[in-house]
C-alpha cells in the first residue's frame, strides 16, 4: 500500500519535472502531474479513483492552472447527461423484463449444437453491447450461459470467456456500445451514421475471426459440449420448461427504446433537415426518451435515477474529462502533439499505427476511458496542426475497446463478468489463462483494424 | 390529474403567446413557455419534476432555443459540485454521529424551563441550518423536539412548528444554508464574509423578533410545560439517562469539518492573498474536504456518493438552472427586467420592495430555488440599466428563505419535518393551523428585512 502510494508519487512528479525539463511552463508540468496522479490512481487505487479526481481537480484549481469556467467548459457534461438518459433507458428496460426475455430466446433455441451456442452467445453479445453498453449485456448474457452450462453440466469459463471477449468487440460498433465512443463522436464530431458505415463492418470483421480463433481455440469444450447435448437430447426440457412470452409492458418498452434507437441513428440526417448543430439530436435524444419515460413510470422515476445511474462512475468521469481538458488548456497537449508532429512527419500510416497500439496495450491495463480523455486532446492538438485525420478517431476507438480483451482487468465488462462467476460458482480465472486466449483475441483484432485503417482510404 | 395537466399546458401556452404579443420574440417567448412549464410542473406534479424538466430542456434544444454549450454554461456545475461535496461532508457528519450529539446536548440542559426551551430549539435550529442545511438540520431538531415533548407529556406540534420556523429563517444567514444561498453568492459574487456581515446580523435580529412572537403566541402550550416540568422535577432523570461522550471518530469529523467551515469563512481573503478568481476557494473547499474524507473513509466512499447525495434534486437543479440560463440568453428577462423597472419607476427602493415580496410569496408556494433561478436572470439584467444590485440580491435572498415560512409546503424543510410528524406520530398538521402563525413570522420576519434593506445604506 505504502508502496504503491510512494510509486505513484514518484512516477508523477518525475512526469513533472521531465515535461519542466522538455521545456513546458509550471502549469502545463502541474496540469500533467495532475493527470498522471489520476491516471496512476485508477490503476493502483481502484476504490479511491474518485476521490483522487476530487482532490486532483482542487489542486488544479488551487494553483490556477485552470479556473472554474473553463473546468465547467471541459467537463464534457454533455456526454454525462447522455450516459445518465442512457442508464435510465436500460434501466427502464430492465426493469421490463427485457433482458429476461432476451435470456429466454437464448435459452430456448432450437436443435442446439455446440457451435450454433458459440455463434448464437458471441453475436447476441456483440450486438447487444452494441445496443445497450457492454455491462448491461455482459451481465445477462452470463446469466443466459450459466443457466445453459448447468443444463448440460459442462464448464461454463470457456463459455463466458467467449461472450466477454465479443461484448468488448461489439462495443466498437456504435456510439452507444461504450461510454468512449459517445466521448469519440462528441469530441471528433463523427456521427452515428459514420459510426455505422465505417466502425460497424470492421467490428463485425473482427468478431467474425474471432469466432473462428474461439472455435478451434476451445475445440475440447464444445466437444463435450456436443456429447453432452446427444444424451441429453438437444434442450427440449429446457424449451418446454422456460417461456416468456413479452406482455404489454415489455411491448411498449421495447417500442420505446427502438424509436429512441431508431432516431439515433437518423440524428445527423435531422440536425441537417432542422438545421440543427452537430450531434444535438444524438445527446438530446436519451433525454428525451428518459423524459418520457419518467414520466410515464413515474412512480419508478426515483429509483431509476438513483440506482440504475452509476453516479460513482460518471462523477468520476466528469473530473477525469476536467482534468484532461486541463491538458489541453495549459497547451501541454500541444507540445506534445507538435513533438509527435515532428517525429512523424507526414507518415500519417504511421502515427495511426501508432495511436492503435499505444491505445489497445494501454487500455488492456486501464480502464478505456481513462486513456481515451488522454488521448482526445492530444489528437485535438495534432487537428490544429493540420493533420485532418479522421483515422486517428477511429484507431482510439478500436483501440481503446479491443485492447480491453487482452488482460482480464481489461475493461469493466471483464471484471464484471468474472465477479459473477467467482460469486456464483466460486471459479477464480487465472491471470495467465485469461492472457493466453485475450493476448492471441486481442492481437488478431488488433491487427485486422490496423489493416483495415492503413488500407482503404474510406477512413482517411 | 387530467384537470391540473390541462391547466398547466394552458397557463404556459397563454404566457408563451402573451410574451410573444407583447413583442417578444419566438425564442423568447419559447423560453418563457418552456419555463412556465418547469415551475407549474413542480407545483402540480412534484414527483414528475425530473421528466419535466427532461423534455422541456430537450423541447429547448430542438427548436434552437438554445445549444447546448449554453445548456452546459448555465447548468452551473460549479453550484452542483459545491452542494455535492457539502452532501458527502455532511453524509459524514451523520455517520460520526454529529447530529446525535447535539440532540443529547439539547435534552441535557439543566433547569429547563418552557421559555428556555423555546429560545434554544430556536437557535439551535438556526444555527445548525447555516452550517449543514436546513433539511438535514431539521431532522436532527425534530429528533430532539419529540424526546423531550414525550417526555414531558406535552403536544409536540407547536415546538416543532417554532423549530422549522427557526430553521427556515437560520438558513438566510450563510452561503451554505441554503442550495439559493449558494446560487446567489456565485451569480452575484457575493462572498462568505459578505453574508457574515450583511445577512447573519439581519437573520439573527429576524430570528430574535420571531421568538418573541412565537413565545407571546404558544404562551398556553408553555405554560402547560411549565407545569409539566415541575411535576416532574426538570429533566434530570434523562440527564441521568443519556449521555453520549463525543469519541474519536466524531472529533475527527468536527476537526475536518470545522476547518472546512473556517476555510471557507475566510475564502475571499486567501483569494486575494493568492490572487485567484473571486469564489473558486469557496467552490472547490466542499471538494477538497470530501477528498480527504473518502480518502480517511474509503470503504464507505461510495456510499457517502450514491446515498448520501440527493442526485434526484441535483440532477433537477441542473436543468432549472438550464432553463433559467435560457431565458437569460434569449433575453427574455431584459425585456422583463425593463417592464420591471418601468413599473417600479427606476425607483431602487421600490424595486427592492418588489423583489423581496414578490419572492417571499412566490417561495411560499413554489420551490425556493425554482423562484430563485427565475429571479436571477432578471436581476443580472438590471445591471445594464445602472442599477446598484447588491440590496437586490439580499432582498432575494431573504425573500427566498423567510417566505418559505408562510405556508406548510412552502420549503423542503418543512415537508420533510411535517412528514416525520405523520409518520411518527400519526398526527397531521392542517393548512391553516401552519398558515397563522407562519404567516404572521413569514410577514413579520419580511418587513424587518425590508426596513433593514431600505434604512441602512450598508447594503447597497
Amino acid at each position: 500500500m505504502l508502496k504503491k502510494v510512494f510509486l505513484l508519487i514518484l512516477i508523477s512528479l518525475s512526469a513533472g519535472f521531465f515535461s519542466l525539463r522538455l521545456g513546458l511552463n509550471p502549469h502545463q508540468a502541474t496540469s500533467i502531474v495532475i493527470f498522471c496522479v489520476s491516471v496512476l490512481g485508477t490503476l493502483f487505487f481502484w476504490s479511491f479513483r474518485l476521490t483522487f479526481a476530487f482532490l486532483g481537480t482542487s489542486i488544479l484549481l488551487i494553483t490556477q492552472t485552470i479556473d472554474v469556467d473553463n473546468l465547467i467548459k471541459s467537463s464534457s457534461l454533455e456526454v454525462i447527461l447522455f450516459l445518465v438518459g442512457m442508464m435510465v433507458i436500460v434501466g427502464f428496460l430492465k426493469d421490463a423484463g427485457f433482458f429476461a426475455w432476451l435470456v429466454s430466446l437464448i435459452l430456448r433455441i432450437k436443435n442446439l449444437t455446440a457451435e450454433k451456442f458459440l455463434i448464437y452467445i458471441s453475436v447476441i453479445s456483440a450486438l447487444l453491447a452494441c445496443a445497450v453498453d457492454e455491462v448491461t449485456a455482459i451481465i445477462f448474457i452470463i446469466a443466459a450461459i450459466l443457466e445453459i452450462c448447468d443444463y448440460f453440466e459442462v464448464n461454463p469459463v470457456p463459455f463466458l470467456i467467449i461472450s466477454v471477449l465479443a461484448t468488448n468487440i461489439g462495443s466498437s460498433g456504435t456510439v452507444l456500445g461504450n461510454p468512449i465512443g459517445i466521448i469519440i463522436a462528441t469530441k471528433s464530431g463523427l456521427t452515428f451514421e459514420d459510426f455505422i458505415i465505417k466502425a460497424f463492418p470492421i467490428m463485425l470483421v473482427c468478431l467474425l475471426v474471432t469466432i473462428g480463433i474461439l472455435n478451434v481455440w476451445f475445440r475440447k469444450s464444445l466437444k463435450e459440449l456436443d456429447e453432452r447435448m446427444k444424451e441429453f437430447g438437444a434442450n427440449e426440457i429446457l424449451i418446454k420448461l422456460i417461456s416468456v412470452p413479452p406482455e404489454k409492458e415489455l411491448k411498449i418498452g421495447l417500442a420505446i427504446f427502438g424509436a429512441t434507437l431508431f432516431f439515433i441513428s437518423l440524428h445527423h440526417r435531422l440536425e441537417i433537415l432542422w438545421d440543427l448543430k452537430p450531434n444535438t439530436i444524438l445527446l438530446v435524444l436519451p433525454l428525451i426518451s428518459s423524459g418520457g419515460i419518467m414520466a410515464w413510470k413515474w412512480k419508478k422515476a426515483r429509483k431509476f435515477i438513483e440506482q440504475d445511474v452509476d453516479w460513482w462512475t460518471l462523477l468520476f468521469f466528469l473530473l477525469l474529462f476536467a482534468q484532461a481538458g486541463t491538458l489541453k488548456f495549459t497547451g501541454a497537449t500541444d507540445v506534445f502533439a507538435q513533438k509527435i508532429s515532428l517525429l512523424i512527419r507526414d507518415n500519417t500510416v504511421v502515427l495511426t499505427g501508432f495511436v492503435l497500439w499505444v491505445s489497445a496495450i494501454g487500455s488492456s491495463i486501464l480502464d478505456n476511458v481513462v486513456l481515451v480523455a488522454a488521448f482526445i486532446p492530444v489528437i485535438q492538438s495534432l487537428q490544429e496542426l493540420g493533420y485532418n485525420l479522421q483515422a486517428l478517431w477511429w484507431a482510439l476507438l478500436f483501440g481503446g475497446c479491443l485492447g480491453g480483451n487482452i488482460t482480464m482487468i481489461g475493461s469493466t465488462a471483464n471484471i464484471v463478468a468474472l465477479g459473477i462467476l467467482e460469486k456464483e460458482r466460486d471459479v477464480k480465472i487465472e491471470f495467465l489463462r485469461w492472457l493466453k486466449i485475450g493476448a492471441v483475441v486481442g492481437i488478431v483484432t488488433t491487427m485486422i483494424v490496423w489493416l483495415a485503417l492503413s488500407i482503404f482510404p474510406f477512413y482517411k | 390529474m387530467l384537470k391540473k395537466f390541462i391547466i398547466l399546458v394552458v397557463i404556459s401556452l397563454s404566457l408563451g403567446f402573451l410574451s410573444s404579443s407583447i413583442g417578444l420574440s419566438f425564442n423568447q417567448s419559447m423560453a418563457i413557455a418552456i419555463f412556465s412549464v418547469s415551475v407549474l410542473g413542480t407545483l402540480f406534479f412534484w414527483d414528475f419534476r425530473l421528466g419535466f424538466v427532461f423534455l422541456g430542456t430537450s423541447i429547448l434544444l430542438m427548436t434552437r432555443t438554445i445549444n447546448i454549450e449554453n445548456v452546459i454554461k448555465f447548468a452551473s456545475l460549479d453550484v452542483i459540485l459545491f452542494l455535492v461535496g457539502m452532501m458527502i461532508l455532511v453524509g459524514l457528519m451523520k455517520e460520526a454521529g454529529f447530529f446525535a450529539w447535539i440532540v443529547q446536548l439539547i435534552l441535557r440542559i439543566r433547569n429547563m424551563t418552557a421559555v428556555k426551551f423555546v429560545v434554544i430549539i430556536s437557535v439551535i435550529s438556526a444555527l445548525l441550518s447555516t452550517m449543514t442545511s436546513e433539511v438535514v438540520s431539521i431532522i436532527f431538531m425534530v429528533a430532539a423536539v419529540l424526546e423531550i415533548c414525550d417526555y414531558f407529556e406535552v403536544d409536540p406540534v407547536p415546538y416543532i412548528t417554532i423549530s422549522i420556523l427557526a430553521t427556515n429563517i437560520g438558513s438566510a444567514a450563510t452561503v451554505l444554508g441554503n442550495p439559493i444561498g449558494i446560487l446567489i453568492a456565485t451569480k452575484a459574487g457575493l462572498t462568505f464574509e459578505d453574508f457574515i456581515i450583511k445577512a447573519f446580523p439581519l437573520a439573527m435580529v429576524c430570528l430574535l423578533a420571531a421568538i418573541i412572537l412565537l413565545i407571546i403566541w404558544y404562551r398556553k402550550t408553555n405554560m402547560q410545560l411549565d407545569k409539566h416540568i415541575k411535576e416532574l422535577g426538570a429533566n434530570e432523570m434523562l440527564i441521568r439517562l443519556i449521555s453520549v461522550p463525543p469519541d474519536k471518530e466524531l472529533k475527527i469529523s468536527l476537526a475536518i469539518f470545522g476547518a472546512t467551515l473556517f476555510f471557507i469563512a475566510l475564502h475571499h481573503r486567501l483569494e486575494l492573498l493568492w490572487d485567484l478568481e473571486p469564489n473558486t476557494l469557496l467552490l472547490m473547499m466542499p471538494l477538497f474536504a470530501s477528498g480527504c474524507v473518502m480518502i480517511w473513509k474509503w470503504k464507505r466512499a461510495r456510499e457517502y456518493v450514491e446515498k448520501d447525495v440527493e442526485w434526484w434534486t441535483l440532477l433537477f437543479f441542473m436543468f432549472l438552472f438550464a432553463q433559467a440560463g435560457t431565458l437569460k440568453y434569449t433575453g427574455a428577462t431584459d425585456v422583463l427586467a425593463q417592464k420591471l423597472a418601468t413599473l417600479a419607476g427606476n425607483s431602487l427602493p421600490v424595486l427592492i420592495g418588489i423583489v423581496l415580496w414578490v419572492s417571499a410569496i412566490g417561495s411560499s408556494i413554489l420551490d425556493n430555488v425554482v423562484l430563485v433561478a427565475a429571479f436571477i436572470p432578471v436581476i443580472q439584467s438590471f445591471q445594464s440599466m445602472n442599477l446598484d444590485l447588491q440590496p437586490l440580491w439580499w432582498a432575494l435572498l431573504f425573500g427566498g428563505c423567510l417566505g418559505g415560512n408562510i405556508t406548510l409546503v412552502g420549503s423542503t424543510a418543512n415537508i420533510v419535518a411535517l412528514g416525520i410528524l405523520e409518520k411518527e406520530r400519526n398526527i397531521r398538521m392542517t393548512f391553516f393551523r401552519w398558515f397563522r402563525v407562519g404567516l404572521a413570522v413569514g410577514v413579520l420576519t419580511t418587513t424587518i428585512a425590508w426596513i433593514a434593506l431600505l434604512v441602512f445604506p450598508f447594503y447597497r
